[in-house]
């Protein structure tokens, strides 16, 4: 195929544009000389000339379509994370008994950076250490609303079983869903050697009788078509760049936060599975 | 790695997604080659380990953009064809 005949060479300075002319004129030469200007031979240089540029056009993506992929992911993962995760339980004041049956580490105020043992998020010295309200109103089925539900159950499971606090569960270690591998863009372009490959094959092809050259057309305009409706949703993705970078900064903290709760919810369940065996 | 972010503020820069303006992409400053649209690479050129000029390259077409006063410190360089030519090449 075309597309493997394409590089990024050092020594390429032939765009897309300057191919496509000469080819095209190439193409029209043989058509012209070969068969007098058979309209099958002609579909087949257009065909195929399609495919290349379709090609390079897919092969420029190739190295940014998974950053456009996980824009659009994380934006909607951004976009339904507040509906995921409903109202936050209210607040108060830990007590001893929260101490003692493992909603809190301690009464009083954090003396280091501590953190809040219900959501594990990083608090402060000096800030007061509260707890989640059980008598919270929350929405059934939201991710604070089984996080409290949950988290309460396995501590009263757990005092049930050994007359002492629920231990401190392990770090969570989640990764930054914005940290991505930097891809290295350029428009591609072509070495001399690169257009005399592309230029052969195209006269390979045009060779076939027409009855070869029918088929060939069929099949590379189905091939066509699978690259162009590729190619014309990275082209979405890519005019939404802009879009995603706002979209991007104002989802991160809830973004975080739903990874984050998500991860300790799991993690609750998996300990009170351990519990319950 | 990177942030997701700022890897779309470089291929924004690179010329995807429409053109940014410059002061939308922080600690760069993108000139563009007004022949090709293209934005440019700012490259280094160094003489004997000392800085002489930061010159506008656009590695698609390989040409070099510079004022009266890069060409004036450039002019000062016995071998400043020689250094632009290797500076090409990496």
């Amino acid at each position: 195929m075309a597309s493997e005949k394409i590089n990024n060479s050092i020594n390429a300075n032939i765009g897309i544009d300057q191919l496509k002319k000469d080819i095209t004129e190439f193409a029209n030469e043989v058509v012209f000389t070969s068969s007098g200007g058979s309209t099958v031979m002609k579909s087949a240089a257009n065909v195929l000339i399609k495919n290349i540029e379709l090609n390079h056009l897919s092969d420029n993506f190739s190295t940014v379509e998974k950053i456009f992929e996980r824009s659009q992911d994380l934006v909607i993962r951004g976009k339904q994370a507040q509906e995921k995760l409903g109202p936050s339980p209210s607040r108060r004041a830990a007590t001893a008994d929260d101490v003692a049956r493992g909603y809190a580490y301690s009464v009083g105020n954090h003396s280091g950076n501590g953190l809040d043992l219900l959501w594990q998020v990083p608090y402060s010295a000096g800030s007061p250490i509260e707890v989640a309200d059980k008598n919270s109103t929350l929405r059934p089925g939201s991710i604070n609303q089984q996080l409290l539900e949950r988290f309460l159950y396995r501590g009263e499971l757990y005092f049930s079983l050994y007359n002492a606090p629920a231990p401190e569960l392990e770090a969570l270690s989640i990764q930054d869903p914005y940290q991505v591998d930097d891809p290295q863009y350029a428009e591609k372009m072509y070495t001399t050697e690169q257009k005399l490959e592309i230029t052969s094959w195209l006269l390979d092809n045009l060779k076939n009788s027409e009855e070869d050259l029918a088929t060939l057309v069929f099949s590379t305009a189905e091939s066509n078509i699978a690259l162009e409706r590729k190619n014309t949703r990275n082209k979405l993705l890519e005019g939404k760049i802009g879009y995603y970078i706002t979209q991007l900064l104002e989802l991160k903290k809830v973004i975080n936060e739903l990874d984050h709760k998500e991860a300790y919810l799991a993690l609750i369940n998996n300990h009170i599975k351990e519990l319950e065996a | 790695m990177p942030d997701i972010v700022d890897v779309l503020r470089k291929l924004q820069a690179a010329g995807l997604g429409g053109d940014v303006p410059p002061q939308e992409v922080p600690g760069q400053s993108p000139v563009r080659d007004s022949a090709s649209g293209d934005f440019m690479e700012p490259r280094d050129i160094f003489h004997e380990g000392k800085h002489i000029a930061t010159l506008d390259y656009n590695p698609r077409t390989g040409a070099w953009f510079l004022d009266t006063s890069e060409l004036l410190k450039l002019s000062r360089v016995p071998n400043a064809a020689s250094l632009i030519l290797a500076e090409e090449a990496k």
